[in-house]
């Protein structure tokens, strides 16, 4: 798009047919310093109170001026309107300032505008985090709104280490993004790759992080997802200490972390809160959910049509005289149960919260008991259901992973036993290893075994251990 | 190649040992242990001049790459070959995975997951198999730390006999033609590559080791009987006296197979690739026709299914020729004939009008008949559990039909424990028969 014209009659009329009249952008014609200018913001993104006392009553007691360049002179190095003040040459920086809340002055004879910060549109404050639960830890989380987030990382770490990187993607949504380092963590060469990443994002609009992690996560078909979303400053800060980038989205409470390893789905920050042999009950109950989320009901399943004698036999009586009541198999059984669990918890999830509450009571009561009532499922087989259900939900970062995989494991073990299962078990394990990100193993410190990285994965040492350390994911990289 | 850690190395090898291992169908003795580990330790002295070339940055000539490939295919193939032979004692599926189509159906798909692995890639191989390995050896500690029970030094002298130190010394070279892999993938390493060696053959001798003499002290005494003593011994070594957890060696077998084989075709396919620049292309190809195999023998492999919809057996009588069953939650006693007692069992299973489970069976009432072979039928075949009590009576029919089975289980158990009865679980029966 060309640049600003000196004519501000030409300017308005350009701004009028770029914008299609749109009734947002206001253009407020005013005369100052004896010098006709006009005043181009967007309805809602910026602060009226703010507009009135900081931009229009200082601005309009200007005393005259000799030309437009003397006014713009006066204005931004005497007046000192507000902090941020960028110099506007063309159209396209011209919208996107307007649009990002900014209140932009053009005058006669100027073929630049002056840009003033008043944004003052309406975001959701620093609330608790929905999804990511803590008792110890702060109750603040990410907004929507980028300058916020990146203030909440700036309170936490006082450091000229820290870096944050403002930059622009989409064509459409021009969303502001903010890469996140410490600079004394991060080698340079995987910051460069990283920028070369979003480089190759050429996206019309940026409107969850779903749309920027593939370009910073490898081509291949991968199970797990190699970088990491996080909506707490507090957990952002200690993966950034830790030598991780992040990205900042505006208009999203998440930030993107990279690169994510797959012991991290198992640490909370409350580990560090609690005494260290809490921490690894806690931990390691957490490995044992994971596999009991995944492998529970295929393992039953096969062990039951395959493999009775695994059982004992009193064990095996009991599940005898349950199944005798059900008309269906139990493949077919434990597939039931899993889909109708799957399509209650997409349910509850996106319907309204009044009718969500409904949903539970009628899953619950009148599903559950009446499918169990009616022989139509075991309870056994509903119990070990619920316990897979329920150990899901203690790694809720990897959830729709456990919840794929529960399916596969079930069908290989119910079409071939245990034997299916060990064999799907070696092709996930192959697709898991081979999960990288910009060099870094997704398995490590497990695989390549690394010795000290044991310290905070299988075990979690005490905390001036593990800060004397100075760990940083750079141990990992391969 | 990409490069690879020693403990990756010395994982992705000792899994295909074991493998190897674990399908040997020959006897053992603990002079088959000492020539295996004098054999291990023989070879780690002859590879030491390699390993040390190696370090120094020295390559293999493109005829001696082409001879490792050669020897890989031979050797990926006997590990195959194992998995083949293997595959019907480990009743994989448990109910139809026997005959032709089911190992067909077990190898295809061993091998094809294989591929897909090897596909991955050698660091993603690599990495699994360090986790492969630990998991496997974590169930070899379970088997070994289960063998004690049934563990009997007397197995010892009993099995010199069926294995000599040269036996051993054998077993190692032809056995463990993970050699060729590895100086094959010795250039990969990172690091000092003696210490890779030394790693792989330290963890090499000190499982196999502890694999065969497990096999010998539980098997030693009926290593007549058993055609593949390791996998014998894993199911005979159970922690409770009530139930047989061997199937869970199963997922070893399986682990293991995927992983010795993958190692064999990572590792061709990439000095194949180095000799013949279009492999990569051909691999891929390879792993699709072995996927389509392995899904269109699929027929036989589903379960009858329901668990209710099976009869367990809790006590059985038998002539050689007839069968006659007590079960567990049937109150009816089935009496059927055959050539033998599979045949006869098979008639059970019409009489009763649903299959008939026999892995639960508590008590075995012989009559007269051979003993030893309808002994070995049982434990083989139909899968009784190594603490089934065996005892004799010249009308097994009438003492099922007459006499409570819990009653019956429960007198020859105190009988046993005053020492009044011999011990008469069905190991021990066999291995004293084989005395």
């Amino acid at each position: 798009m060309h640049g600003l014209e000196t004519s501000l009659e030409k300017s308005i009329d350009t701004i009028k047919r770029i914008s299609g009249g749109s009734s947002d952008v206001l253009i407020n014609r005013f005369v100052t310093g004896g010098i006709s200018c006009a005043l181009i913001c967007c309805e809602g993104m910026v602060s009226a109170s703010v507009i009135t006392e900081l931009i229009f009553e200082p601005v309009t007691d200007i005393p005259q001026k000799k030309d437009a360049p003397e006014l713009f002179h006066y204005i931004s190095e005497e007046l000192l309107l507000s902090t941020d003040r960028p110099r506007v040459r063309d159209y396209t920086a011209l919208f996107r300032l307007i649009h990002s809340g900014f209140a932009v002055l053009i005058a006669e004879g100027m073929d630049c505008g002056l840009g003033f910060g008043v944004q003052g549109y309406a975001s959701r404050g620093v609330q608790e985090p929905s999804g990511e639960g803590n008792i110890m830890g702060a109750h603040e989380g990410f907004t929507e709104t980028v300058r916020t987030n990146m203030s909440q990382l700036r309170r936490r770490l006082k450091s000229p280490e820290l870096v944050m990187e403002m930059m622009i993607k989409g064509s459409k949504s021009n969303t502001d993004i903010c890469l996140c380092y410490m600079k004394d963590r991060v080698p340079s060469e995987l910051m460069a790759r990283i920028r070369r990443s979003l480089d190759r994002a050429d996206l019309e609009a940026v409107l969850t992080t779903g749309y920027l992690r593939p370009f910073t996560e490898e081509r291949r078909y991968r199970i797990f997802n190699t970088t990491g979303t996080t909506e707490r400053p507090d957990v952002l800060c200690s993966k950034l200490i830790e030598g991780r980038a992040a990205i900042l989205v505006d208009g999203i409470p998440y930030a993107i972390v990279i690169p994510r390893l797959f012991c991290e789905n198992f640490q909370t920050l409350d580990d560090y809160a609690y005494k260290p042999y809490y921490a690894v009950f806690i931990r390691w109950l957490k490995y044992s959910a994971f596999l009991l989320a995944v492998l529970l009901p295929a393992v039953y399943t096969a062990i039951v049509m395959y493999h009775p004698e695994l059982l004992n036999s009193t064990l095996l009586m009991i599940l005898v005289d349950a199944e005798k009541e059900a008309p269906l198999s139990i493949l077919t059984e434990a597939l039931f149960v899993l889909l109708m669990y799957e399509i209650i918890r997409e349910a509850g999830v996106r319907l309204p919260k009044p009718t969500g509450g409904a949903v539970s009571i009628i899953s619950g009561l009148i599903i559950g008991d009446a499918a169990v009532k009616s022989g139509l499922v075991s309870t056994p087989l509903l119990t070990v259901t619920a316990l897979a259900v329920l150990g899901g939900l203690v790694v809720p970062d990897i959830a729709p992973q456990i919840t794929v995989l529960r399916f596969l494991f079930l069908l290989a073990g119910g079409i071939f036993g245990l034997f299916g299962i060990s064999l799907l078990s070696c092709a996930v394990l192959a697709n898991v290893c081979a999960s990288e990100n910009y060099g870094f193993p997704y398995t490590a410190p497990f695989s390549p075994f690394i010795a000290s990285g044991m310290a905070d994965t299988a075990v979690r040492e005490d905390i001036e251990k593990l800060q004397s350390r100075g760990f940083t994911v750079e141990e990992y990289h391969e | 190649m990409n490069s690879i850690t020693s403990p990756q190395l010395a994982a992705m090898l000792v899994i295909s040992d074991l493998f190897a291992l674990v399908c040997y169908n020959g006897g053992l003795s603990a002079y088959t242990a000492v020539g295996l580990v004098s054999g291990i330790a023989l070879q780690y002295v002859m590879v030491i001049p390699l390993v040390k070339a190696a370090d120094k940055g020295k390559t293999l000539p493109k005829a001696v790459k082409l001879l490792l490939v050669s020897g890989l295919v031979l050797w990926g193939g006997a590990l195959l070959g194992g998995l083949w032979k293997a595959a019907d004692i480990t009743f994989v599926p448990y109910e139809n995975a026997g005959g032709f189509p089911g190992k067909l159906e077990i190898t295809a798909m061993v091998a094809a997951v294989s591929l897909y692995v090897a596909y991955e890639g050698t660091k993603a191989a690599a990495r699994s198999s360090l986790i492969a390995a630990f998991t496997g050896v974590i169930f070899l500690l379970t088997d070994l730390i289960s063998g004690i029970r049934p563990s009997n030094f007397g197995n010892i002298p009993a099995a010199a006999q069926y294995g000599t130190f040269m036996d051993g010394l054998r077993l190692s070279f032809l056995g463990g033609g993970s050699l060729i892999t590895f100086i094959a993938l010795l250039p990969c390493v990172k690091g000092r590559k003696i210490k890779a060696a030394s790693l792989y053959f330290l963890c090499r001798g000190i499982l196999s080791a502890a694999v065969v003499m497990t096999a010998v002290l539980v098997t030693g005494g009926i290593m007549d009987t058993a055609d593949f003593p390791v996998i014998m011994s894993a199911q005979l070594s159970q922690p409770f006296s009530s139930q047989r957890i061997d199937a869970l060696f199963l997922i070893l077998f399986a682990v293991f197979g995927v992983f010795a084989l993958t190692v064999q075709v990572m590792t061709a396919a990439f000095l194949a690739g180095e000799i013949f620049s279009r492999f990569r292309r051909w691999r891929c190809t390879a792993a699709i026709a072995l996927t389509l195999l392995a899904m269109g023998i699929f027929t036989g492999c589903t379960s009858t299914g329901q668990v209710s919809d099976k009869s367990y057996v809790r006590c059985v009588g038998t002539d050689g020729k007839s069968v006659t069953l007590s079960f567990f939650s049937d109150e009816r006693i089935i009496t059927a004939d055959g050539e033998d007692i599979s045949s006869a069992l098979a008639a059970a299973e019409i009489k009763a009008g649903r299959p008939v489970v026999t892995g639960f069976t508590e008590l075995i009432i012989l009559g007269n008949c051979n003993r030893k072979a309808v002994l070995e039928d049982m434990l083989k075949k139909w899968k009784v559990s190594p603490s089934c009590m065996v005892m004799y009576s010249g009308d097994p029919v009438s003492v099922i039909n007459n006499t409570d089975p819990s009653l019956l289980e429960g007198s020859l158990k105190e009988a046993v424990r005053q020492g009044k009865a011999p011990v008469c679980d069905i190991v021990t029966v066999l291995g004293n028969m084989q005395k």
